[in-house]
């Protein structure tokens, strides 16, 4: 999964980026309206955390331009209270809100759920054939026995899973799991599902040659 | 109960118009009553003046008015002119009762002796009494008989006179007529000026209701200035100020209390967030003292805002504590800037200074904050190797602080808002700068409270002069 996260308060930034980091997240980071708008339009991203208070272009601006372009579902922070705002932000497309000082566990509570509501999936848990995948607690089970699965394994699995039914590009995964800061070779995509295929069965995944891998076909 | 208007309308109303009904009907009454009495007057002084005519073309003597001179005895029985008898029984007034009652009369000889009497109405006496004839014409009322008495022919008395009843009647059923048609008037005329107060009264009501509709919630209704008259539009005029007054004061409420949490809560997100990555897994030792780093960063930048937030409520209650024995401002400015020289070298900012000795009725402390204020904004909002000169001097009565720097301005639309809580030029440099965008609000509150008055001249990238000027005291 990959995440922008836009806020200008550079400690607040630095804590949600290195939290959504342990949690296996890709993590993108803009700390104005303008930079956080460019990167939100020019990128897939799995979902956006949106600080309204922003320089150079604020949230709101920033979500219009968004929404303009894509539904990719964002998230929204703010230390202004009121009902207006709440509201205001919902009606122009934020999928939801939160108020400073907000909770870490809360951030990443409503995050994994715009994600999976975003991809249609409303249970945490999602079952295929003998594979369960818990995205709250972010383990993977086979037969009801745990499997260990690297932080990047994870988040293959999963973005194969919230995707279940549909091929994903190779160029695709790589954009989801992989951050701006990473500087890796698309063919560690390559690995990775070598690896998941030993721990999850061979027929996990399958390969679609030239155009990716599908879960659930 | 209280006074109304309408009520009150209404009862002047009533006054008013009971007066001119009243006057217009007494007035109306008496005219036709005098015109009829003047039509009988008149009439029985034409009626006498013809007796009396008719009297002095008859030999005297025959007629026998005069009771000394007897009439000389009958010469001839020659026929002449007619005995007397015959003329006095032919003495009829011509028929004049075509409105109204016959005329009666009579006639006196000059001892009081009545010779001719005619038409007189039953129950009315007619003695002569007290009967004083003059020569002009004499009319008077006697009951429901009005008549004219005048002198005739040696000596003779004549009086003509009409019963005047019917016309009395006739007057006393116009009285009622015109009682009746006042009174209507008058009923008619209160139930319109009631109409006409309540229609006079819809616009004060209708303002009224609108503006009872404005409440907190619903500030920018306005009174419909256009669809009313000149007199009340004035009132709405009135209104509607007041009401744009109270809403802008009431937005300005909203946003210092948007802006104050969004500025309380800023720093403890920074704490919370970084407490909680620290504390969801072990960390090293160089990563907790990170966090605490940020964390007591986090918990100045509150100390310093909840402090502006105090000045700000404490010079808003008026609780600024201004002393009464005079303060030189000098040293006050010396120390501010003595405090301030190591921020200046290290954004390279020569500090000049020029400084007069100035006594001012306050509290140090507080002007400290002001001078400390303005001078750390000039060094801020400065460029590398700039100067700030700051200027302690008396004009005319006043002391006068100038901070003057040659920063980079303050920009045109930004001027007005300058003073306003939390009101920031740029919002990243100045929080990165450690500006909590309270610093000028509390210097406007200082220098008020202090019966003083700040103000600036800005030229964009040539800098910013600020002026505080202050009442002096003289030194003793």
């Amino acid at each position: 999964m990959r995440v922008l996260v836009i806020e200008d308060e550079t400690e607040i930034l630095r804590a949600i980026a290195q939290a959504l980091r342990e949690e296996g997240y890709a993590v993108d980071e803009a700390e104005d309206g303008e930079n956080g708008d460019f990167k939100a339009t020019s990128w897939e991203y799995d979902a956006i955390i949106l600080d309204l208070m922003l320089p150079r272009r604020d949230g709101w601006k920033v979500l219009q331009s968004l929404r303009n372009k894509k539904k990719t579902p964002v998230l929204i922070l703010t230390a202004r209270d009121g009902l207006d705002d709440r509201v205001r932000g919902l009606d122009s497309g934020a999928d939801d809100y939160l108020v400073k000082p907000f909770a870490l566990n809360e951030l990443l509570a409503r995050l994994r759920a715009i994600i999976r509501r975003s991809v249609g999936h409303a249970d945490s848990v999602i079952q295929i054939g003998d594979i369960a995948i818990d995205t709250r607690a972010r383990t993977v089970a086979r037969n009801g026995k745990p499997v260990l699965l690297t932080a990047r394994e994870y988040s293959l699995v999963e973005l194969l899973a919230l995707h279940r039914g549909k091929v994903v590009s190779r160029t695709n995964i790589y954009d989801h799991i992989f951050d701006e800061n990473d500087d890796t070779l698309s063919n560690l995509v390559d690995v990775h599902i070598m690896h998941i295929r030993k721990k999850l069965g061979k027929n996990f995944i399958t390969t679609r040659r030239g155009l990716g891998y599908v879960v659930d076909a | 109960m209280r006074k109304s208007i309408r009520w009150r309308l209404q009862v002047w109303y009533v006054l008013v118009l009971l007066a001119v009904v009243i006057g217009f009907a007494g007035t109306l009454f008496a005219r036709v009553r005098a015109t009829r009495m003047r039509q009988i007057d008149a009439e029985l002084e034409s009626a006498a003046h013809f007796l009396d005519a008719l009297l002095r073309q008859m030999p005297q003597h025959e007629f026998g008015l005069n009771a000394e001179r007897p009439p000389p005895p009958p010469t001839d029985r020659k026929p002449g002119p007619p005995p007397r008898e015959r003329l006095l029984e032919d003495l009829v007034l011509p028929k004049r009762e075509i409105d109204g009652a016959r005329l009666y009369f009579s006639i006196w000889r000059n001892d009081g002796i009545i010779v001719k009497t005619a038409d007189w109405p039953d129950g009315r006496t007619h003695a002569r009494g007290s009967i004083s004839p003059t020569q002009a014409p004499r009319l008077g009322t006697s009951g429901e008989y009005r008549e004219v008495v005048m002198l005739g022919p040696s000596m003779s008395t004549i009086l003509v006179g009409k019963s005047v009843r019917k016309e009395e009647s006739e007057l006393r059923a116009l009285r009622w007529q015109i009682v009746g048609a006042g009174a209507v008037a008058l009923v008619v005329g209160l139930a319109g000026g009631w109409a006409i107060s309540a229609r006079i009264l819809r616009p004060v009501a209708a303002i009224s209701a609108t503006a009872s509709r404005i409440s907190a919630n619903n500030l920018s209704e306005r009174i419909d200035e256009e669809n009313v008259d000149r007199e009340l539009s004035e009132l709405a005029m009135v209104l509607n100020a007041t009401f744009r007054r109270l809403e802008s004061t009431f937005a300005r409420q909203v946003r210092f209390t948007s802006d104050a949490s969004h500025e309380l809560r800023t720093p403890l997100a920074v704490m919370r967030s970084n407490v909680e990555l620290a504390l969801s897994r072990s960390r090293s030792v160089e990563e907790y003292q990170e966090t605490l780093r940020i964390c007591l960063k986090a918990i100045t930048r509150m100390a310093a805002l909840v402090d502006g937030l105090l000045t700000l409520a404490r010079a808003d209650e008026g609780q600024i504590d201004v002393q009464p024995e005079p303060i030189d401002l000098r040293p006050v400015v010396d120390e501010c800037v003595a405090l301030l020289r190591p921020l200046a070298e290290q954004h390279a900012i020569r500090i000049d200074l020029n400084l007069q000795q100035a006594f001012v009725r306050g509290d140090p402390l507080r002007l400290g904050q002001v001078v400390t204020n303005l001078v750390t904004n000039a060094i801020r909002y400065n460029r590398r190797g700039g100067s700030v000169t700051i200027r302690l001097t008396m004009v005319s009565g006043m002391v006068e602080l100038s901070v003057i720097d040659t920063g980079i301005g303050i920009p045109p639309a930004d001027r007005r808002h300058i003073f306003e809580r939390f009101f920031r030029v740029d919002k990243a440099r100045s929080r990165a700068s450690g500006g909590s965008g309270l610093g000028l609000a509390i210097c406007q509150s200082i220098v008020s409270a202090h019966s003083g008055t700040i103000e600036f001249r800005s030229q964009l990238d040539q800098g910013t002069t600020f002026t505080v000027r202050l009442p002096a005291v003289q030194q003793h």
